[in-house]
């Protein structure tokens, strides 16, 4: 079965933000809340790199260890999602998240911390797959109707790889080996574990 | 007259009791949630090429579209080639002058 994972490839991100908006275009997301956003280092320095980030979909997710409630689950496609209806807004996920994706909605007259939101992978929540429910709490299932994340597809110069963790793996494999440089995943790492040695070999730089 | 009083107070303890009964305060069973090869409601958006219900038929499916991402799938130009390494490799750039 499919291991879905993000790859952000930082020697092609030129910081569009076309990703930020097919996401935000393609769920409806509330104003305030960004389940991806656009970060660049150094800015305005020579060598500056921009990197799309989002929730990463952890092996070992934090998130889910933190919550008191117990509101998120892994699909078997290795989606962490969670469960608005279970959900306490007690924010403790956003703490404990190494990527900033757990993003607090605020509604009511004084700025009420709502549930939590965040990347779904496109892949909707607990309710049944395409129904008016799961649209209005978690925006589009488009893992269900055969597409992959907005974000990826959208990504003008497919910086953003979106998909099975083999394929995009294999699809940024190629592009190191082509320019002979850039073999840095950001991210994965830390949402994947570390490479062995076995599989830290460097990029051919010849 | 005591009998009546008898069951009184017992009905009275057995009420009283009532109130330590416990509910369950865990939290409800998480709901499941529909595997993305099962399909979806929303038929109108969906891909053709895959069999709703068929896990196996939507892994390739799936798998075949992350490939659309490979720009050197969708141009036909195989990685490493001439056409590509003209471009690839990027020139050093000069070395920078000491202040």
């Amino acid at each position: 079965m499919a291991r879905m994972k993000f790859i952000c490839d930082t020697e092609r991100c030129i910081e569009c933000n076309g990703c930020v908006t097919a996401c935000k275009a393609e769920h409806d997301v509330p104003w305030g809340v960004n389940r991806r956003r656009v970060v660049t280092l150094n800015d305005g320095v020579p060598g500056e790199r921009s990197i799309s980030v989002a929730c990463m979909h952890c092996s070992d997710a934090p998130c889910m260890a933190v919550c008191p409630v117990d509101c998120f689950y892994r699909t078997e496609e290795g989606v962490v999602l969670h469960d608005k209806d279970t959900c306490i807004g007690c924010g403790y996920c956003s703490y404990a998240c190494p990527f900033g994706a757990p993003q607090f909605p605020s509604n009511g007259t004084f700025g009420l911390r709502g549930k939590m939101d965040k990347c779904t992978f496109c892949a909707g929540g607990p309710e049944a797959n395409g129904s008016a429910a799961e649209n209005e709490k978690y925006g589009r299932n488009r893992l269900a109707e055969g597409k992959l994340p907005s974000c990826a597809e959208m990504c003008s110069t497919k910086a953003l790889l979106g998909g099975d963790g083999g394929v995009v793996a294999d699809i940024f494999r190629t592009r190191v080996l082509t320019r002979g440089k850039g073999s840095e995943v950001w991210g994965w790492g830390t949402a994947y574990g570390k490479p062995t040695a076995a599989n830290a070999a460097p990029a051919n730089k010849s | 007259m005591n009998v009546f009083i008898g069951v009184l107070v017992l009905a009275a303890g057995a009420l009283a009791l009532a109130g330590c009964g416990e509910k369950s305060q865990t939290v409800s069973a998480r709901k499941s949630d529909m595997a993305a090869w099962q399909g979806t409601a929303n038929t109108a958006r969906a891909e053709t090429g895959w069999t709703a219900g068929d896990r196996e038929s939507w892994a390739l499916h799936m798998q075949k579209r992350a490939q659309d991402q490979n720009e050197y799938t969708r141009t036909s130009v195989p990685a490493g080639s001439s056409a590509l390494a003209s471009v690839a490799p990027a020139p050093a750039p000069p070395p920078a002058s000491a202040p």
